[in-house]
């Protein structure tokens, strides 16, 4: 039942990323909206059935997407890896602790993305461009991000009141 | 003296004749007595207030029949409204679709090879590359390298192909090469794309006459395009003294935010060097 939520958001965001955002002329660079997802595995979920996702969700996106196949795979797995140890330390649940970690995992995967780039010597690497692409992002998060983590919010909470439920599990009758 | 049956006659022929003689003498005097007009004058205002009670509760009961028909008519027509709206916009979009599909087929006729038109039905989720994806794939005749053209110029190559889908990289993406040619001088370059929507033209010698606006075409010798197709237009030439090669920058052509179809052109058209 899991793995079916999480396919269907994880497709949900992708086919967002790839046909409606992109019809949308007043968007420009949206920020990456697997990035939620995976942030929400990390922080939340056990570590069994959220890091195979995240491998999967990674996979898919590089597929998709027109660069060296891995590229989405290693900013997935190492924001996974990030959050996960930070979400030890910190209160993920909280909204503004969400939107920040947000914010920081579009600041990391698009720094990834120009030092790949960049070192592999494909085509133009223009700072200015990266750095647009940075800013753009960031205001998007900051205009969305608020909801979304709402919405990762929730998930958390109705999560762990189904997974209380069956573990409490009936009263048993007694010897 | 008289029987009683005689007086009840003769009582009756007398209040008949008093009857005519004041039917006779009413007929003649048309306007009221004194005593009708205040008998008028005393029943009009409760017939008037009758009427108006009447005429009130006949009209709030039409009305709240006529308005319980006026809103279901008003629902009706609102959606009426609202299904012709829909086909306006629906008709709007196939019209542009159709004349987009119209350019696209007289384009395809001007081609040296036979094409198919596919459309695009995904873009690169990441902003660093400029790849789409199209609904045509290797059971369409479309293979790895095919070059996929619109009306506007150039658009890009397929760099992968399943079975009902391919991808195709632009020209603006950051990987995209592309022999061409300035048209008015024949100096020539290679196209490269910045993943932005510009592109630079490569390798201008610096002796060449480049200029702002000239048309940059391609050259076919990458064995990828067809000769002589439009890139996109010279919008900043740049020479740095000590560099062998100029700075071209090129807007493309195409406006890749809008484009929905392309055409891929099934057969690699054969470079100039063959050609006699």
């Amino acid at each position: 039942m899991n793995y079916f939520i999480y396919t269907t958001c994880g497709l949900f965001m992708v086919i967002c990323q790839t046909t409606v955002i992109p019809r949308l002329a007043f968007v420009g660079y949206f920020f990456d909206l697997v990035l939620p997802v995976v942030i929400y595995l990390a922080a939340f979920r056990p570590l069994h059935e959220a890091l195979p996702f995240t491998v999967f969700l990674g996979a898919v996106m590089d597929n998709l997407s027109g660069g060296p196949f891995g590229l989405y795979l290693t900013s997935y797995v190492w924001l996974f890896i990030v959050v996960r140890a930070a979400a030890t330390i910190v209160r993920a649940e909280n909204p503004i602790m969400i939107v920040s970690i947000l914010i920081g995992a579009v600041a990391a995967q698009n720094a990834l993305f120009f030092a790949v780039l960049g070192t592999s010597g494909q085509g133009y690497s223009s700072e200015s461009f990266a750095v647009r692409i940075a800013i753009e992002q960031i205001g998007w998060v900051l205009l969305i991000g608020p909801f979304l983590a709402w919405g990762i919010r929730t998930a958390h909470r109705y999560s762990s009141q189904r997974s209380k439920k069956t573990t409490v599990g009936p009263p048993s009758d007694g010897p | 003296m008289f029987s009683k049956k005689t007086v009840l006659i003769l009582a009756g022929i007398l209040l008949i004749t008093v009857n005519l003689i004041m039917l006779a003498v009413t007929t003649r005097r048309p306007a009221a007595s004194g005593l009708g007009r205040a008998m008028i004058a005393f029943v009009a205002p409760f017939q008037e207030l009758a009427t108006h009670a009447v005429k009130t509760v006949q009209d709030s009961w039409w009305r709240y029949f006529f308005l319980v028909s006026v809103a279901r008519e008003n629902q009706q027509l609102l959606q009426q409204l609202g299904e012709s709206r829909q086909k306006i916009i629906q008709q709007s979009e196939l019209e542009l679709e159709n004349q987009r599909l119209r350019e696209l087929l007289s384009f395809k006729r001007s081609l040296p090879a036979p094409a198919i038109a596919a459309e695009i039905i995904g873009k690169d989720p990441s902003a660093w590359f400029k790849t789409v994806l199209i609904d045509k794939g290797s059971t369409d005749g479309l293979r790895r390298g095919m070059p996929a053209v619109s009306a506007q110029g150039v658009v890009g190559q397929i760099i992968e192909v399943t079975g009902r889908q391919s991808r195709l990289m632009l020209i603006i993406d950051r990987n995209s090469g592309a022999d061409a040619l300035v048209q008015r001088t024949r100096a020539r370059g290679v196209v490269k794309g910045t993943s932005q929507n510009e592109c630079y033209l490569d390798y201008v010698l610096y002796a060449d006459d480049v200029r702002v606006g000239d048309l940059v075409v391609s050259s076919g010798y990458d064995g990828v395009y067809p000769k002589g197709l439009l890139i996109g237009t010279v919008t900043a030439v740049d020479f740095k003294g000590g560099d062998f090669f100029k700075d071209v920058q090129i807007t493309p052509a195409v406006d890749f935010d809008k484009l929905e179809e392309v055409l891929v052109i099934l057969e690699s058209p054969p470079t100039p060097a063959t050609v006699h």
